[in-house]
């Protein structure tokens, strides 16, 4: 974290730096340019000024005062010069003399066009700007208009202000490096507290939620992160309800057994009893087996991949339940009412339907009342089919209706392990029901009895 | 093959039309001709004052003299040959063994006398290119004039005259002269030298020295950088002063008689036929000039820096 912050940062820094030299080095590049330009204009116009003044002839002496009259009033040097040493009037001969103009000046300033000039001139052992406008005579260059500006006189005028300029870019890249730094800190702030609540979820707080304070992506991944940690929470809090419900109900068939059994080696049943005990044993072993069966069942359902779809017709699966269901619906006399529709093929893994129509036809008679009625029928539509079990038991209040397919959840926790259930048997037929892409609903009225739907997916070639 | 054989052929063309590359100037014919450095050509103008032949020259001639009134003797500063060009057919004669540093040629006859501004000597060579004679000068000798016994050498960066006897060359004598002297007259047992100046100051005077003892005997005002001399059959003297560019006209006795602005920076005056001839070298013309007025001006090459004058008939 640190080390990504610092990258950024200095990266910032780079490139703050970098605009301000570049910023720098263009200003004075264009200061320098723009004066020297501006400069060589004036000079120009200066000694044009001057050159419209001469009438032709010999350079006289009065015209060369006039020159040097004006250097009383600018700050630009102009003088005069006749001497045709000066002009390399002798050019063609090797002269020993550094004169102010070379060969191709004069030849220039002789066609009547003016010289510029930048650069070191030895006359006056500096670098100047210097413009050199020609006075002709029939040809004859006569003398010559010099005008220059010491090219020093323009950086010593920038030179001044170096130190004001040092001084202001590096405030500012301080207070920029600052700005930055500080911007920086709170944009990564909120990753930092991401990742110290990751380690704290990571060694099992799943309590810990981070503070959103942005709406940016950092604000959306830490709202992302306090979703992801809600559900670990509450998958965490279902784990352990699920555990203390499964010990609870393995204990008390336990209990029974371990009971009953230190009575019987203390010889402290009586003869007459003991048939009922035994067959107490034995019911207590059943319901761990169911139990331990249920609990199998349920760590097996959630495996999507092991759903086997293909073609089931509808009635005969109801038929082959009903047959296995039969006996314990002959306990309480409950009698079937089967209405389907015998041409309805379902498109579903055979073993876990069965399964569905078990566990839910096991709940409904355990809640019915004896000589009562189950009634089951169906409804298609062009995708899938509803079955509809309706039972005339006790019914429940609408507040328990989205409860009852969890785990162990009891309507009435009184009765509890009595009515022979384990609690897990909605459970696993909604898991069932939801790998096949299917439905489960129901409707309840107290007194009046309970209704599932069970809506499962056709077998398309049907209509075909 | 064949087109080897076909390209040195045209090689051989080429090779002898540029020895043949000068168009030839009659034996008759009286001209004076101008050497226009700056495009290196040669014009010759008529006394008709027309231009009648222009030579394009293959190399940068600084100079040039005229040798036995048939031959033009060719020479230049960065050039380590001399050419001998024969007026009356056109051809390059004879190759000149000088070396660079060339700076002016003065010929006696059929003697040719090379100063070198590099090597500081001058050398005497006949018109076959023999060597005949060398002998060390001052400081970079250029302008030279010779009587009937001696060579005047004027050494350009120093401050002496050398003279020298004509035949094998000896020093005979020197004497102090201004450095940046030019252009010399004999004017009886006078010499007049001309001259630049030296540093920034120009040169304003006309120097007599005495033949013999080198004495100066005197000095004559004349406008800004005398630096070349002649003189007409009624024996006055006339001078062009490039700084101030003008020609005056002295009398033997070196009284100002006129002085008029000719040309733009004029180095090279010469009698010719009954008229002044003067080159304006920074306006590329020449300037015909008769009783103290141009008559008539020529454009020739650009650059007139020396003429030469040959008059038949004279």
């Amino acid at each position: 974290m640190k080390k990504l912050s610092f990258k950024i940062w200095m990266l910032l820094l780079v490139f703050i730096a970098t605009t301000i030299v570049f910023l720098v080095i263009f200003t004075n590049f264009l200061y320098e340019e723009l004066y020297v330009q501006d400069t060589e204009n004036s000079m120009k116009e200066v000694a044009k000024n001057l050159q419209s003044t001469y009438k032709g002839g010999v350079v006289t002496d009065d015209f060369i005062k006039q020159t040097e009259e004006f250097n009383r009033f600018s700050n630009i040097e102009v003088f005069t010069v006749r001497n045709p040493r000066e002009l390399s009037a002798c050019l063609p001969f090797e002269i020993d003399y550094d004169s102010l103009i070379g060969a191709e000046e004069r030849a220039e300033l002789i066609a009547g066009n003016s010289v510029t000039k930048r650069g070191f001139e030895s006359r006056f052992d500096r670098d100047v700007v210097s413009v050199i406008f020609p006075l002709v005579d029939e040809n004859r260059l006569e003398g010559i208009i010099y005008v220059y500006v010491p090219l020093t006189k323009i950086t010593e005028l920038a030179s001044k202000d170096i130190l004001f300029l040092v001084i202001s870019v590096s405030l500012l890249l301080i207070a920029m490096a600052y700005i930055s730094f500080k911007s920086l800190q709170k944009v990564l702030t909120p990753l930092a507290k991401l990742k110290e609540a990751s380690i704290s979820m990571a060694a099992g707080n799943y309590s810990t939620r981070v503070e959103v304070k942005s709406q940016d992506e950092v604000g959306e991944l830490a709202l992302t992160f306090n979703k992801m940690a809600a559900s670990i929470q509450e998958e965490d809090k279902k784990k352990r309800d699920f555990l203390s419900v499964v010990s609870h109900e393995l204990r008390t068939p336990i209990s029974y057994i371990k009971g009953y059994g230190e009575a019987f080696e203390q010889h402290l049943i009586q003869e007459e009893k003991k048939a009922e005990i035994y067959t107490l044993i034995v019911r207590e072993a059943n319901r761990m087996q169911k139990l331990t069966n249920d609990l199998l069942t349920v760590a097996r359902s959630e495996n999507v991949d092991e759903v086997e779809i293909g073609p089931i017709i509808l009635a005969e699966a109801i038929r082959e339940v009903l047959q296995l269901v039969k006996p314990i619906a002959d306990e309480k006399e409950i009698t079937f009412k089967v209405k389907l529709d015998e041409e309805t093929i379902l498109s579903a893994d055979e073993q876990k339907t069965k399964q569905i129509f078990i566990n839910i036809l096991e709940n409904a008679i355990r809640y019915s009342p004896n000589q009562s009625t189950i009634r089951i029928e169906n409804e298609t539509t062009k995708k899938d089919t509803t079955i509809k079990i309706k039972d005339e038991g006790c019914g429940m209040e609408a507040e328990h209706l989205p409860h009852i397919t969890e785990r162990f959840y009891r309507v009435n926790k009184a009765r509890s392990r009595f009515d022979g259930g384990t609690g897990l048997g909605l459970s696993i037929a909604l898991q069932l029901v939801t790998v096949q892409r299917g439905k489960l609903a129901f409707t309840s009225e107290i007194g009046k009895g309970t209704t599932v739907y069970l809506t499962l997916p056709i077998w398309e070639d049907t209509f075909l | 093959m064949r087109k080897i054989l076909d390209l040195l052929f045209l090689s051989w063309i080429l090779v002898a039309c540029s020895d043949n590359s000068y168009n030839s100037i009659d034996s008759s014919t009286d001209f004076v001709a101008s050497l226009n450095t700056l495009d290196s050509s040669i014009d010759f103008i008529s006394k008709d004052q027309e231009v009648i032949e222009t030579w394009k020259l293959d190399a940068a001639y600084t100079g040039f003299t005229l040798v036995l009134n048939d031959y033009i003797f060719l020479y230049g500063y960065s050039l380590d040959r001399a050419e001998l060009i024969q007026l009356s057919t056109g051809k390059k004669i004879t190759s000149f063994p000088v070396h660079e540093g060339t700076t002016f040629a003065y010929a006696v006859e059929d003697t040719i006398y090379v100063a070198n501004g590099k090597e500081n000597t001058v050398t005497s060579f006949d018109i076959k290119g023999n060597e005949i004679a060398k002998a060390d000068a001052g400081r970079y000798p250029m302008s030279m004039i010779a009587d009937e016994q001696y060579l005047y050498v004027v050494n350009f960066k120093d401050t002496l005259m050398s003279v020298f006897s004509l035949g094998d060359l000896k020093l005979d004598r020197t004497w102090n002269i201004p450095t940046s002297s030019h252009g010399l007259y004999l004017n009886g047992d006078e010499l007049w030298l001309g001259g630049h100046g030296a540093g920034s100051q120009p040169n304003k005077v006309i120097r007599k020295y005495n033949l013999v003892s080198g004495e100066l005997q005197g000095e004559i005002e004349a406008p800004m950088m005398p630096i070349d001399f002649t003189d007409t059959s009624d024996g006055n003297i006339f001078t062009v002063s490039h700084g101030s560019n003008n020609v005056s006209e002295f009398s033997k006795d070196g009284e100002l008689l006129s002085s008029i602005k000719v040309g733009a920076n004029p180095f090279s005056i010469k009698a010719f036929e009954d008229c002044i001839v003067v080159a304006g070298y920074d306006d590329h013309q020449v300037y015909f000039l008769q009783n103290g007025k141009i008559i008539e001006k020529l454009k020739v090459g650009k650059g007139p820096f020396q003429l030469v004058t040959r008059e038949v008939s004279k």
